[in-house]
């Protein structure tokens, strides 16, 4: 057996004398010895799955000696399978801190570091317990049972949480499942004192039925196999489900959305061109009272228009009536004052139509007064302009004179007299117009000899 | 029937696993040996001074 002496620190194989410092060793041996003897117990307690036996003698072999590399090792490994993996690695690093060359605690903790993700689970798992602990102590077993179900799912070698869980069970009166979480305990520790004692006092209770208030969860029997957390779900097998509840759900929306959203939304349609359609008719009477309206005024403004307009025509007549009344008026005055010419000219632009009865008479009165000597004036101005061959004021007198007296003597002098104003300009034809005038209308008279002559000068 | 806080105080909190090294106290490193030699040296130290 090898150890190390408590004197100067040497490896020392199985001697009663160190070669170092020459000392006895003959009690240090017996020590050793009997950490060495805790430590094949230990072993063999480990090996029946006695978990709490054997660490209590590993602890005992490391007492005595806390060199025993093996037992330390061996120590960590059964913390290790009851979950609790802090002690573990608290043993492994003090192993490996005590002899680092051909340690096995050394490959036990490069296998640890090289999973993080377990040693993540595994340390969630023992804050939930720890968390659990304290609600329990706080008399908060609801809240401790959840964060244990959740350890135990996470790690479920945590023998303590299991334990825990079974004690909480148990104040629950929920006995089915606190067997259950102790048979898992039995199966892994097959001497755990706590599992044991709970165990006993199950066995007085009804631990195979579950009751309404347990059915929520129903463990799976698990026989001398180790429940494995794992963090992968399988969904492969409900996925068909999945598929068939999609299809399932969106034929209900389709028919809902034929029966019940579509007719609402025609409903609203129609309703709504209904609207339009009142309010277009609306409209429609709107404008066509308009159209009446404006057509009433227009016809109004019409009527107002033809009455004004023939307001205007009355009054117009009225004016032109005195306007003509007012020349006879002047015309009279005229002939009072032997102006002959003039009076003539102003009862030639009377208009006698528009004279009143009495007026019409006077009219008439001046008109056969007037004209006749007014065309006997004008008469001998033209000869007179004629002779002094001004033919053009000639001819307007003349014509004038014409105009006045178109007949008799008048006629017959201005007729010829124009010839010998139209020859004296040069107009041969217009003088033999008139020439043949007087010769034809007033035939065997002096203008007619006259005339005879003039034409032939002409021809 | 089980007494839930006697059986309560059974049940200790567990070493986390985080910062491991700063949790090895002194009393991890002693054995029967360290024991033994601190007791012989307090005897030889009383020893002497009488």
């Amino acid at each position: 057996m090898e150890y190390i002496c408590p004197y100067c620190g040497k490896e020392i194989k199985g001697e009663s004398i160190c070669e170092g410092c020459h000392k006895d060793l003959t009690w240090a041996q017996k020590i050793y010895e009997k950490s060495n003897g805790c430590y094949i117990r230990g072993y063999h307690e480990a090996k029946a799955r006695n978990l709490t036996t054997a660490s209590v003698y590993l602890k005992k072999a490391i007492q005595f000696n806390k060199y025993h590399i093996q037992a330390r090792n061996l120590l960590g490994l059964v913390y290790f399978e009851k979950g609790k993996i802090g002690s573990a690695l608290k043993q492994w690093i003090i192993s490996a801190s005590l002899k680092k060359e051909d340690n096995f605690a050394s490959e036990y903790l490069d296998k640890i570091q090289k999973s993080p993700k377990i040693l993540a689970t595994y340390k969630e798992s023992i804050t939930l317990y720890n968390k659990a602990l304290m609600y329990a102590k706080q008399q908060n077993n609801d809240m401790a049972i959840i964060r244990l179900k959740k350890a135990v799912t996470l790690n479920a070698k945590l023998i303590e949480a299991r334990n825990l869980l079974a004690l909480c069970y148990v104040q629950e009166k929920q006995f089915y499942k606190a067997n259950e979480q102790i048979k898992n305990v039995l199966a892994i520790d097959h001497a755990n004192s706590k599992a044991m004692t709970y165990s006993r006092m199950l066995s007085k209770e009804d631990t195979d039925t579950a009751q309404p208030y347990e059915l929520e969860y129903i463990p799976r029997q698990v026989k001398n196999s180790y429940v494995k957390p794992s963090r992968i779900i399988d969904r492969s097998h409900i996925f068909g489900t999945y598929v068939v509840y999609f299809i399932v759900g969106a034929l209900f929306m389709f028919i809902v959305q034929a029966s019940l959203i579509l007719p609402n939304r025609t409903k609203d349609y129609k309703n709504e061109i209904i609207q339009l359609k009142e309010s277009e008719l609306k409209l429609g009477q709107l404008l066509e009272n308009e159209r009446q309206q404006s057509q009433e005024s227009l016809l109004a403004l019409q009527e107002q228009n033809e009455k004004l307009t023939q307001e205007k025509q009355a009054v117009e007549l009225t004016s032109s009536k005195m306007a003509q009344q007012q020349k006879v008026s002047e015309a009279a005055g005229l002939r009072t004052n032997k102006e002959w010419v003039a009076a003539a000219e102003v009862l030639y632009n009377v208009a006698p139509s528009l004279l009143d009865e009495q007026t019409v008479t006077t009219y008439q009165t001046l008109k056969e007064g007037v004209y006749e000597k007014a065309a006997a004036i004008l008469c001998d101005e033209g000869y007179r302009h004629l002779n002094q061959g001004v033919f053009i004021e000639a001819k307007s007198k003349l014509e004038k004179a014409i105009l006045y007296e178109p007949t008799g003597t008048i006629l017959r002098k201005s007729l010829y007299y124009l010839g010998r104003a139209e020859k004296g300009q040069g107009n041969g034809e217009k003088a033999k117009y008139y020439f043949d005038a007087v010769i034809k209308e007033h035939p065997g008279t002096n203008e007619a000899y006259w005339a005879s002559g003039e034409l032939k000068t002409l021809e | 029937m089980l007494d839930f806080r006697k059986e309560l105080e059974r049940f200790e909190p567990l070493l986390d696993v985080e910062r491991i090294e700063e949790r090895i106290d002194k009393d991890d490193m002693k054995d029967l040996m360290d024991i033994l030699k601190e007791f012989n040296l307090n005897k030889e130290s009383s020893t002497n001074q009488s």
